[in-house]
Order: structure tokens, then sequence, then C-alpha cells
């Protein structure tokens, strides 16, 4: 079931897949915005009754999907995602904790994330011994992180940006 | 039904030496119970079931367990590595599938925490947010569920209670360090 994830193992090609936001959080799809295009990928949400405003904010495709993780799992698969960011709720870390395990990818809850310039991969920065120590993290591929929304610059929406929805 | 609660060795932040010239911090003292798997204890013993805490960590991480026993619990188990502390969850989840006692339900506090979701899914169990056990169900309760503070006799009865300590078989990590820097 993980055919898709092959190929992206540390040290492997600079992968291209696209980046899969779950839920409706414009600040987190916007962040998913700009690290598509420092890799040159793609935004996919996947959301529940999703609206034009997913688009405004950045997304490039939207899916109406419940956040389960079959669903997800399946759309990940379709979209041939391999960074999936979610809020830091705990219907998220459900989530995402569950799709981390069945594809052997690594999840972090963190305080930011960014594109590292050489493997295309995502590196998460991450609080540690209560904030006195700061990490810089690289989870497996696929990456999962989860980032807290309030903390996220807001959303520049853009009312002319559209996209496709699934 | 015996039920696995799972119990997180945190460290003391109060008993911490921040080294700014090594870019390390170190801990100086025994790890604690993470004060989120209190609910989950008090849910499991409260459900009528024998209670076994289990902790993955250093060899040297018991106080969690013996303070899970004050609060009820009937065994304790510690599966233990002398890298426990620098433990993933994916390689936690690893070691406890390696090693779980049997169990019919398992319960997991930190609603934010991924071992309870992770575990759900490599034992194909299901996942539940509420605190009366069901069978093949890990159930992860956070706060809603108030634990009681245990007596002092019990807390001096959990000292001489033995710990199982097992040899523990992580997984494979699912997250690298590429740095770490100590915060101004």
């Amino acid at each position: 079931v993980t055919d898709w994830l092959d190929g992206l193992g540390a040290g492997e090609t600079p992968p291209t897949g696209q980046i899969l936001v779950v839920g409706d959080a414009p600040a987190l799809i916007a962040r998913a915005r700009e690290l598509a295009d420092q890799r040159g990928s793609y935004v996919a949400v996947a959301a529940p009754n999703p609206t034009p405003r997913l688009f405004h904010a950045g997304a490039d495709t939207a899916a109406d999907v419940p956040l389960e993780p079959d669903p997800i799992f399946a759309l990940m698969r379709e979209r041939g995602a391999d960074i999936v960011l979610g809020p830091q709720t705990p219907q998220a870390a459900f989530l995402l904790g569950r799709l981390a395990q069945r594809t052997g990818g690594g999840l972090v809850r963190a305080r930011d994330v960014e594109i590292d310039p050489d493997s295309g991969r995502l590196v998460c920065r991450a609080d540690a011994y209560g904030g006195r120590l700061l990490l810089e993290l690289a989870p497996n591929p696929p990456a999962f992180a989860l980032l807290d929304v309030e903390r996220l610059p807001p959303a520049v929406e853009d009312p002319r940006r559209g996209g496709a929805m699934l | 039904l015996r039920a696995l609660v799972l119990v997180k060795p945190i460290p003391d932040l109060q008993n911490l030496s921040i080294s700014r010239s090594l870019n390390r911090v170190f801990e100086n003292g025994p790890r604690l119970m993470d004060p989120r798997a209190a609910p989950p204890i008090q849910a499991a013993v409260d459900g009528g079931a024998t209670v076994i805490a289990l902790s993955v960590g250093h060899p040297d991480d018991t106080d969690g367990l013996r303070r899970a026993l004050a609060m009820g619990a009937t065994e304790a188990v510690l599966l233990a590595h002398p890298q426990g502390r620098l433990l993933d969850a994916a390689a936690v989840v690893g070691a406890i599938v390696a090693e779980c006692p049997e169990c019919d339900v398992i319960f997991a506090g930190s609603p934010m925490g991924q071992v309870g979701p992770r575990l759900a899914e490599a034992l194909g169990w299901a996942f539940s947010r509420q605190s009366k056990p069901a069978p093949r169900t890990v159930h992860v309760i956070g706060p809603e569920v108030s634990a009681r503070l245990p007596s002092a006799l019990s807390i001096l009865k959990a000292a001489r209670q033995p710990i199982q300590v097992l040899e523990a078989r992580p997984g494979p990590a699912a997250v690298q360090v590429r740095s770490m820097e100590v915060t101004p």
C-alpha cells in the first residue's frame, strides 16, 4: 500500500511530491504555499466542505474528504504527497499520528517548518526541555508536521486565485 | 480486563543544567511521571481493570512507574534502553509492540501526543477518547478525567513494589536531529 513511497528515503532523489494540508486553516495553507513555491510543487488541501477561500490562501487543489485516516491516506497516495501539514489539534494529532505509523514517516509538533534547499525535504524546528533547547529535526518522508496556526503569520488571501475541486 | 497504561518519563525541568558553551542541556536527576499520564491511570483504575503501567526509557526511569503504582496500578513494567531518553515516538512504539504485555485495552495520556495513535495503527486497534474501557482499543484520556492524589501510605507501599525491567527493542527512528541550540 505504500508503493508511492519508494524512492523517498534519505539521500534519494530530491522529492517533488505535493504538500497536503489537513484542515482549512488559511494560515497553514499559506505556509504550505510558501514551502511548495520553494520546491516547485503543489498544495493540496483535504477539508470537509471546502470553499474557494482555500484557493485564495494558496491551495492548488481541494478535496472534500472526512478527516479520517483511510480517506486521507488515499488522498496522499493519489496526490503523491510527501509532506503533510496539520494544525496542532487533538484531531489532527490523532490523524497524522496514525498516518505516520502507516507510512513509516516522521511526525513533529513543530514551532516552524522550512524546506532544506539541498534535499528539498522538510525540516522542522521544535522546542525541547520546556523551550530551553531548540531542535532542528528532519522527519523521515513522508514528513508530517503539526503547526500552531495561531503562531503562523496570517494568510494574505488573493480572491483572484483559483484552483481545482477534486 | 487487563489495561496497559502508558507512563511517559519526562525531565524534571527544575533540575536541569544548561551549558551554553557545550550547547547542551543536562538532566541532573531522575525523570518524573508525565502528569498527563495521571488521568489515564485514574480512568483505568476506576474502570476496574488490572492495570499495568508501562514506561519506555532509561534504566533509571522508574519514578513515574512508582507514582503509577501509588495511584493504583497493579503491575509496573519498564522497557529499558541506555538511549531510552532519546528515542522518538516511532522507536518507542516499536519497543512497545515488541514487548507488549498481554492486555485487552491500552490507555494513554497527552491528547496531542503521537504514541497513542501510532500504537493503535500498529496494533490495528480502535482509537477512542472515551474513558470507559473497550476491548482492543487505545484510549487517549485528557484532563477531563481528574486524577486523585495518592495517599502517603500508597506512596510508601509503592516504593517497595517490584518493577519488572525488560530490555527494550526500539523500532527504527522516524525523526533525525540535525542540530540543537540552547535558547537565549
